[in-house]
């Protein structure tokens, strides 16, 4: 799976969440999940469990807590579907 | 986790024990003075509070070990009201690691030197809500370190105060499935409490009112394993505020 399939995803993941006025083709790896995308940070587990469901990955707290842009989702999935 | 997995520090652990100690030195006339407004200038009753104290004390018996209470959220003062439900001065004078520790926002008192003096007195620990991730996490290690030194804690675990005055059983906080991961033996004391004249949710009670107080302890498990136990617990909890607000509009309303 290359990185930008992964992206695409992510994005489609953090638009159920987002409160944002961000358009999808305006978000990079770069793009910060709670102040760009204004995600509830309440909300962060429920987009990794999202993750685990849409990569068969598992992932645990601390890896969770690591994920603060869009590419570091990007980057966690990578490094578990290998 | 071993508490040496903790992010804190000997000086973060030092500041949680001298907060502490002077918190319990002075609380005959800090507390003294917050249930003197509580009971005079607001006017307020918890229904029942013997009986509530009674068997507070009786929880603290049988569970021994660290408490977390887990209550639902409609004022600014529900801690206060929470401490004061369930024991005297008296009581927290001989066992003060019963007054729970709580975590207000920073924000609604970094400004005001009287509310930051009462928030440290009263074993507040300050968090930045949707503040980055390493403060939360530092709040969490603290509210782990005191659990596993005994201590009880106040969570709400809705994450704020709900803005039509209901549980909100869907968009709540996972941080206590966390803590009860770090800290297996805990057990959890869910609170609900409502002043009777209640709505939605307001800074204070409304003058005078008589507050519903009732509490009940569960014990969450979880077959799920990672984030999925975590949100589980925390759902466990949620459900069982939800459940005591039904039985208090079935019964009370």
């Amino acid at each position: 799976m290359t990185k930008e399939e992964v992206l695409k995803k992510v994005v489609d993941i953090l638009k159920k969440y987002s409160k944002s006025e961000l358009a999808p083709e305006q978000i990079t790896m770069e793009t910060t999940i709670l102040d760009d995308l204004k995600v509830n940070s309440a909300r962060l587990v429920d987009i990794v469990l999202d993750f685990e469901d849409a990569f068969d990955i598992q992932v645990d707290d601390a890896d969770a807590d690591k994920v603060r842009t869009v590419g570091d989702g990007v980057e966690l999935i990578l490094s578990k579907v290998g | 986790m071993e508490d040496s997995q903790l992010a804190l520090k000997f000086w973060d652990k030092f500041s949680l024990h001298l907060q502490r100690i002077i918190g319990w030195l002075t609380f005959p006339i800090w507390g003294g003075i917050c249930i003197l407004l509580l009971r005079l200038v607001g006017r307020y009753r918890i229904e029942r509070i013997r009986e509530i104290r009674r068997r507070f004390k009786e929880i603290q018996r049988v569970t021994r070990g660290p408490i977390i209470i887990c209550a639902n959220h409609i004022t600014k003062i529900d801690s206060a009201l929470i401490n004061w439900g369930l024991a005297s001065v008296l009581s927290y004078m001989k066992s003060f690691r019963f007054f729970s520790w709580n975590l207000p926002e920073r924000e609604r008192y970094k400004n005001n030197p009287v509310l930051r003096l009462v928030c440290y007195l009263g074993s507040c620990i300050p968090v930045d809500r949707g503040g980055d991730r390493d403060g939360v996490q530092k709040a969490l290690d603290k509210l782990t370190y005191l659990l596993r030194k005994g201590h009880a804690i106040t969570i709400f675990p809705e994450g704020k105060r709900s803005v039509d005055g209901k549980v909100d059983d869907e968009t709540f906080s996972y941080s206590v499935g966390r803590l009860l991961k770090s800290v297996r033996d805990c057990k959890i004391l869910c609170v609900y409490l409502r002043g009777h004249k209640q709505n939605k949710s307001s800074g204070i009670p409304k003058i005078g009112d008589r507050i519903y107080f009732d509490m009940e302890v569960i014990e969450p498990e979880s077959d799920f394993s990672g984030l999925r136990e975590t949100r589980d617990l925390a759902a466990q909890i949620i459900q069982q505020l939800a459940r005591m607000e039904q039985a208090y509009f079935a019964t009370s309303r």
